[in-house]
C-alpha cells in the first residue's frame, strides 16, 4: 500500500509538472463551452436545458486529447521499458498511472465546472447533479481510455485509432451520465442513473488495469 | 555454473526471421559483446534477453530455469539500459533516481551518493533533467546500473554521446562489476575499450 502511494505521488508529480499540457486541456474545454452559445443562439432556456449534455461532450473530447498521451510519452522516452521491466506487478503500476490521470482530470474539471455552468446559465442544483455524474463517470472514461491507449501504443498507431476504438465505449457512460441530469431536470430521482454509473465504475476498476497491463506487454 | 544460457534463440518479427541459432552462455564474471551490422537484430536480441520481446523459438534460461517461469524474480536480477535514456525532462536527477529505485521495488529513497559518484553526477543532483546535455543524460541513464546491486547488466550502445573521460568511467564500472562476479552483455559497434571474455557476431541468416 505504501509502495502504491509512493508510485501515485510520483505519477501525480509528473502530471503536475506538465503545466502547459493541462492549461491546453482546460482551455480547450472552456473554449468549447464559450463557443456553444454562439452556435446555438443566446436563449437561456435552451442553453440551460442542453448544458449537461454539452458539457459532457466537451469532457469526452478533452479526454480523447488527454488519454492519447497516457502511455505515448512513456513509450517515446523509454520509461515504458522500465515500467515493463519492473519486478513490481504491471497492473499496479498501470493503476497508479491511471489513478493519477483521474485525479488530475477531476480536479481540473471541478475547477472549471462553475465557470462552465455560469456561461451556460445552469442552476446550482443541476450543476451539483452534473458534478456527481462527472465524479462517477470520468474515472470510467479514463479506465477504458487506458486500455485503448495501451493498445494503440502496442500497435504503434496514433490518435485516429484511439478515437475510433474509444467512441463505442464512451456511449454507455455518456447515456447514463446525461440521463441522471435529465431526470433531475424533470424532477425525478437521479439515484438509479448514478447507481448505474457507479456499477460501470465498479466493474471497470479491478478489470481495466489488468487488461491495460496485458496490452502493454504486447508492445515491443 | 552457467547463470544465463541462451539456446538456439530465434527472432521473428512481422513474418521475417531476423536471426536464428543464437546460442551462448555466461557465468559470473563474464562479459559478452554482441556485434553485427545494422538491422542484424542486436537490439532485438538484447530486448529478448530482457524479456521485453517475445522469444520466437529457443530458450533463455536464468540459473537453469526458463526466464518465463518466474519473470518477476528474473527482473529483480537485471538492469537494462537501452538506447533511450528513460529520463523525464520534468524531474530532477534526484527524483529520477528515486523513481527508478521505486520501480525496482525499493520503497525508501536511500543514499544516492554511491551511484552518483561513479559517473560524476553529484553536482547535478538537483538539476532538472531538462537542463542536462545528451552526454549527461546518458550518464544518468547508466547510473541506474549502480542503483541496486544486480548480477546482470544489459547495455545497448552504452558509449553513445559519452566523452572520453566518461567512457573510461563506464569501462571501469563494467570491469569492476565483472570482477565482483557480475555479468554484462553489451551490444555495440563502437570500440570503447571493453575487454570482453566472449564475442558474438550476429549475421543475418537467410530469411524464410
Amino acid at each position: 500500500m505504501k509502495l502504491f502511494l509512493r508510485l501515485l505521488a510520483n505519477d501525480l508529480r509528473l502530471l503536475a509538472r506538465h503545466k502547459s499540457e493541462w492549461a491546453t486541456l482546460m482551455l480547450f474545454f472552456v473554449t468549447v463551452i464559450v463557443l456553444l452559445p454562439f452556435a446555438l443562439g443566446p436563449e437561456p432556456e435552451l442553453l440551460s436545458r442542453l448544458a449537461p449534455g454539452l458539457i459532457w461532450i466537451a469532457v469526452l473530447l478533452m479526454s480523447l486529447l488527454a488519454l492519447d498521451r497516457l502511455f505515448l510519452q512513456d513509450a517515446r522516452d523509454g520509461t515504458l521499458d522500465l515500467i515493463r521491466l519492473s519486478p513490481l506487478p504491471l497492473p499496479l503500476l498501470v493503476f497508479s498511472k491511471v489513478m493519477a490521470q483521474i485525479i488530475g482530470m477531476l480536479a481540473g474539471l471541478m475547477l472549471m465546472l462553475p465557470l462552465a455552468g455560469l456561461l451556460l446559465g445552469m442552476e446550482i442544483r443541476q450543476l451539483c447533479v452534473l458534478a456527481a455524474s462527472l465524479l462517477l463517470g470520468v474515472p470510467s472514461l479514463v479506465l477504458v481510455g487506458g486500455i485503448v491507449a495501451a493498445v494503440t501504443v502496442a500497435v504503434q498507431r496514433g490518435t485516429a485509432l484511439l478515437t475510433l476504438l474509444l467512441t463505442p465505449f464512451y456511449i454507455p457512460i455518456l447515456i447514463f451520465a446525461v440521463a441522471a441530469t435529465d431526470a433531475s431536470a424533470m424532477g425525478g430521482s437521479i439515484r438509479p442513473q448514478l447507481l448505474l454509473e457507479a456499477a460501470i465504475l465498479c466493474f471497470l476498476l479491478p478489470l481495466a488495469p489488468l487488461v491495460t497491463a496485458a496490452a502493454l506487454k504486447q508492445s515491443d | 555454473m552457467d547463470m544465463l544460457s541462451v539456446q538456439s534463440l530465434v527472432c521473428r518479427r512481422n513474418g521475417k526471421t531476423i536471426f536464428r541459432d543464437v546460442s551462448f552462455s555466461l557465468k559470473g564474471g563474464d562479459m559478452l559483446i554482441i556485434t553485427g551490422t545494422n538491422g542484424s537484430g542486436k537490439t532485438s536480441l538484447l530486448r529478448q534477453l530482457a524479456g521485453l520481446l517475445p522469444v520466437s523459438a529457443g530458450t533463455i534460461a536464468w540459473e537453469g530455469r526458463p526466464i518465463n517461469d518466474d519473470m518477476s524474480a528474473y527482473r529483480q536480477c537485471l538492469q537494462f539500459v537501452g538506447h533511450l535514456e528513460a529520463v523525464k525532462a520534468e524531474l530532477t536527477v534526484r527524483e529520477t533516481l528515486n523513481y527508478w529505485r521505486l520501480l525496482h521495488g525499493q520503497e525508501k529513497p536511500g543514499d544516492l551518493t554511491g551511484c552518483l559518484s561513479v559517473f560524476d553526477l553529484e553536482g547535478l543532483i538537483d538539476q532538472p533533467v531538462r537542463r542536462l546535455s545528451a552526454g549527461q543524460k546518458r550518464r544518468l541513464g547508466l547510473s541506474r546500473l549502480l542503483l541496486n546491486p544486480v548480477p546482470l547488466w544489459l547495455l545497448d550502445e552504452p558509449g553513445t554521446s559519452l566523452d572520453k573521460d566518461s567512457a573510461v568511467k563506464l569501462v571501469d564500472a563494467v570491469n569492476r562489476h565483472c570482477a565482483n562476479g557480475g555479468m554484462v552483455v553489451v551490444v555495440t559497434h563502437h570500440d570503447i575499450g571493453l575487454k570482453p571474455t566472449q564475442n558474438f557476431q550476429l549475421t543475418r541468416k537467410a530469411s524464410v
